[in-house]
């Protein structure tokens, strides 16, 4: 079932047209029976290996004891890593396909969302460990931890302690609730349909044969898949967390205006916030604090080997492990040069300091996330090498695509920069009614008139 | 030691590593009031409050530390 389709919409409303109706007591399962058809409809089978993870998992929880507790949480990290070894990693290093490179193939039989709710399982596992309170939720509330269906596909990675307690509130229909989810909803499709949809036929045909075109094409589509990955994944992340706020749940925010970010350090603060404060937690600190006698040197270690992960997260690639030792280095760089680097733009006037940054971490990102999208390392070193300032021959594709894409981003870049770190509900909720009706209906009539859904499934599914 | 004399002591410390004092430590201070402590510095200056008071830190209690005053709680116990 796709999000941005009717069906996800009518089953939305449906979802929490029962949810509100039904007695408290009942809501859980109504939500729980929701999830399972959701996954199914996805995934069909593959909902076995969600009810195997949430069981065992849970299973762990019980079996937990403050004598053992180290064991039982070293228990299910080695569960959670080995299901994602087993579905994600192995079928790759055994090379049923392209040896290290991952095909298309092995990808789609990866779960959907396993590397989300595998992480939000471990997560939920050391904070139980790390923590004073020795609290384990009852089944159900951590069977819909687990699978709430609004996150359940590509996150965000939501925390057990900001989660479960929501679980057993008791949750009256809020008018302004429901209309600040189905906001953020349309704002999400706006996203995915204006301007990723009518991005991916270009950068898909300029990416697939990196070989047929040259000079300043391959610049245009490497900036291009950066905005179409990122409101690709921003206008998913706004869908989960509107469908999430429609059922009066509220989901951890993924995305803070990472266009504005002034170093790289600052763009992870604000890009997939979800993943990477969970790797900073639960990753990082105790890297760093098992090397923090080694001062800086221990930082910068536990710098590399944490985005070693964080790109190995995203599949079995070598490109994902130089996409992820890219941001190590440059953060490792920024950490080591921060006092020198703020000396320099002192002499700048603030915006010029700040529009310049802007622009080079655009670059950086832009450059490394070549690697995320290349299907192997031969596509991506084929892009650098065919990089150059040859505008002989620039290849556009569709004229009106582009056009289209570049009004809608347009639009959001205008929207982020005057709402800056305001909710987007928020901003919209402060304008004028006539404001907000201008936006439903232009929105509304964009997504239908101009809209592309060229491809259904958002990016961040493969991973 | 008492927890004025924490609070001056823990002050000194994060001037010397964090190089400014534009801060004012209370009790009831977060990293995210002080400019430049943040997730990749945090580590350098626990460390460096390690040193200072000839304790050490286990990794549950750093990770559960909320405020300055939660840290003075550990530390008296340690002292």
């Amino acid at each position: 079932m796709s999000l941005v389709s009717v069906v996800y919409l009518v089953f939305l409303a449906a979802v929490a047209l029962l949810n509100y109706i039904a007695p408290h007591k009942w809501r859980i399962y109504i939500l729980l029976l929701a999830c399972g058809v959701f996954y199914s409809l996805n995934q069909g089978m593959y909902l076995l290996i969600l009810i195997l993870s949430i069981s065992v998992n849970y299973g762990i929880c019980l079996l937990w004891s403050n004598r053992r507790a180290k064991v039982w949480m070293y228990l299910s990290l080695v569960f959670n890593i080995s299901l994602l070894g087993f579905f994600k990693y192995i079928p790759a290093i055994l090379g049923l396909g392209h040896s290290f490179d991952g095909t298309l193939l092995q990808r789609m039989v990866i779960p959907i969302g396993l590397s989300f709710f595998s992480f939000q399982a471990m997560g939920y596992m050391i904070d139980l460990y790390w923590s004073n309170k020795k609290e384990i939720a009852s089944f159900p509330d951590y069977a819909l931890f687990m699978s709430f269906f609004p996150q359940l596909l590509a996150g965000p990675i939501a925390r057990g302690k900001s989660f479960l307690p929501q679980i057993q509130q008791v949750k009256r229909f809020e008018y302004d609730n429901v209309v600040a989810g189905l906001r953020r909803i349309l704002w999400g499709i706006f996203k995915k349909v204006v301007i990723a949809g009518n991005l991916s036929p270009y950068t898909d045909a300029v990416f697939q044969n990196p070989q047929m075109h040259q000079g300043v094409t391959l610049a245009i589509a490497a900036f291009a898949y950066t905005i179409q990955i990122y409101m690709d994944f921003s206008g998913y992340s706004d869908i989960a967390i509107g469908s999430a706020k429609v059922l009066g749940f509220n989901l951890m925010e993924n995305f803070r205006i990472p266009l504005f970010a002034r170093s790289v350090t600052d763009f992870w603060r604000r890009w997939h916030i979800s993943l990477s404060s969970w790797v900073r937690d639960y990753v990082f600190v105790p890297l760093q604090y098992q090397t923090r006698r080694m001062g800086m040197t221990g930082t910068i270690l536990a710098t590399l080997v944490t985005f070693l992960i964080f790109g190995v997260w995203h599949g079995a690639n070598w490109t994902l492990v130089i996409f992820g030792l890219m941001q190590g280095v440059a953060i490792s760089w920024e950490t080591i040069s921060s006092r020198y680097r703020d000396k320099v733009w002192s002499f700048l006037p603030v915006w010029l300091g700040n529009a310049i940054a802007n622009i080079l971490v655009f670059v950086f990102i832009t450059v490394s996330a070549i690697f995320l999208r290349a299907a192997s390392l031969w596509e991506a070193v084929t892009m650098f090498s065919r990089f150059s300032l040859d505008c002989s021959a620039i290849y556009l594709g569709s004229k009106q695509l582009l056009i289209f894409a570049l009004l809608g981003m347009a639009v959001v870049l205008a929207v982020d920069i005057r709402k800056g770190e305001m909710l987007f509900s928020t901003y919209l909720e402060m304008q004028k009614p006539v404001i907000r009706w201008a936006f439903y209906i232009l929105s509304i009539l964009s997504i239908l008139l101009i809209g592309s859904i060229s491809s259904e499934n958002f990016i961040y599914f493969q991973f | 030691m008492n927890r004025a004399q924490l609070l001056q002591e823990t002050t000194q410390v994060l001037i010397k590593v964090l190089k400014h004092s534009n801060f004012t430590l209370t009790e009831r201070t977060t990293a995210k009031d002080v400019k430049g402590w943040d997730s990749l510095s945090h580590m350098v200056i626990m460390t460096a409050i390690e040193k200072h008071f000839g304790i050490t830190f286990t990794l549950i209690e750093m990770v559960n530390l909320t405020d300055i005053g939660s840290m003075f709680d550990i530390l008296q116990e340690k002292l």
